[in-house]
């Protein structure tokens, strides 16, 4: 379980947070189906749309890490939504509890979303083509990226930790070594420069090519 | 207050990245590189060998000009990949600069990932083989 007030992870059996030694709930094996029911009527677009499987949407029920059984959501709070309500009804939701994600606000109960790297590890990626040392980490760092937000969206925080925690080291790597390749060519240069003076400045470097 | 200014940055932060990659794509687009590189590959002038990586730029050129048999010779493994990575790349900015997800995420498994990556290193030691030089760039 998640701790309702920092909103670290917990296990279930625990009597208070290990992070802030909050008091935690106590989890009497709530149900995520009862659960679900109980809360439904607040908001009439939930059951439906839980009904109907969509690949986008990631049920709420099969997630272990998703803490939507736990029995201190204030249950003026709607219903948790799936995030294809999003394009519909964008800032629907009620009001934004602690955690509250950048945007939308459709997962209530997850910590902020950690850091993506996404832009980060681009721009890296578009730099390293200078030398080509680099790219294939920079690519695959995109590609962790872009599973931060898609673990984050199925309610998975644990997971999403893990990628970001690879992006951010794909991220560095990639900076090396794009910096790496930047110096390497200005060596280059230089030492061809000197070789063979003003003229035939980069006709070294196509050569090799 | 923190929310406000995360939304910001990550908005800030995609539009840089879309700024980058959009120049980086008009740039391929328009100059090619067969004719005179885009990058100067450092695995080729210090080794002499191809990278996996190697053709890529010109295979992106090729894929920009709708010519899927050149770019598939410049680089056969790189080429089916690209547009599912921009595709990737693409839904994650909109999600940055928009605040929610226009495109649809395509659901990811770390474990293809990195498997994809290995089997991507080991397209670099093929070409590389003399029997297999179908595979390095033209």
């Amino acid at each position: 379980m998640y701790c309702p007030k920092c909103g670290a992870p917990n296990s279930d059996a625990a009597q208070r947070c290990t992070n802030c030694l909050e008091p935690l709930p106590a989890a009497p094996g709530a149900q995520p189906h009862i659960h679900a029911e109980g809360e439904a009527p607040h908001t009439p677009e939930a059951p439906s749309a839980q009904e109907a499987p969509q690949p986008q949407q990631q049920a709420p029920t099969g997630q272990p890490a998703q803490p939507d059984s736990s029995p201190y959501q204030q249950p003026q709070q709607p219903y948790q939504q799936p995030y294809q309500q999003a394009p519909q009804q964008p800032y629907q939701q009620g009001q934004p509890p602690y955690g509250q994600p950048p945007f939308g606000g459709y997962q209530q109960q997850l910590p902020p979303k950690p850091a993506t790297f996404l832009a980060g590890n681009i721009i890296m990626t578009i730099l390293s083509l200078c030398s080509c040392l680099g790219t294939i980490p920079g690519i695959v760092g995109i590609v962790f990226s872009a599973m931060v937000s898609s673990k984050y969206n199925q309610g998975d925080y644990e997971g999403a930790k893990s990628m970001a925690k690879v992006a951010k080291i794909l991220f560095w790597v990639t900076l090396g070594l794009a910096v790496a390749g930047i110096v390497l060519i200005v060596v280059m240069i230089a030492s061809s420069a000197s070789m063979y003076g003003s003229y035939g400045l980069f006709d070294s470097l196509y050569d090799i090519y | 207050m923190t929310s406000i200014s995360h939304k910001i940055r990550s908005r800030a932060l995609g539009i840089a990245a879309c700024a980058a990659l959009g120049a980086l794509c008009v740039y391929v687009f328009v100059h090619d590189p067969a004719v005179s590189p885009v990058s100067f590959c450092m695995v080729r002038a210090l080794t002499g060998r191809y990278c996996p990586g190697c053709g890529g730029t010109r295979a992106l050129h090729a894929l920009f000009h709708l010519d899927i048999r050149a770019a598939l010779g410049y680089n056969l493994f790189l080429t089916p990949l690209l547009p599912v990575v921009a595709y990737i790349v693409l839904a994650e900015l909109v999600h940055m600069i928009a605040g929610r997800y226009v495109l649809r995420q395509i659901p990811l498994n770390p474990w293809v990932v990195a498997c994809i990556g290995a089997l991507f290193l080991l397209f670099g030691v093929l070409r590389n083989l003399p029997a297999l030089a179908f595979l390095a760039p033209v």
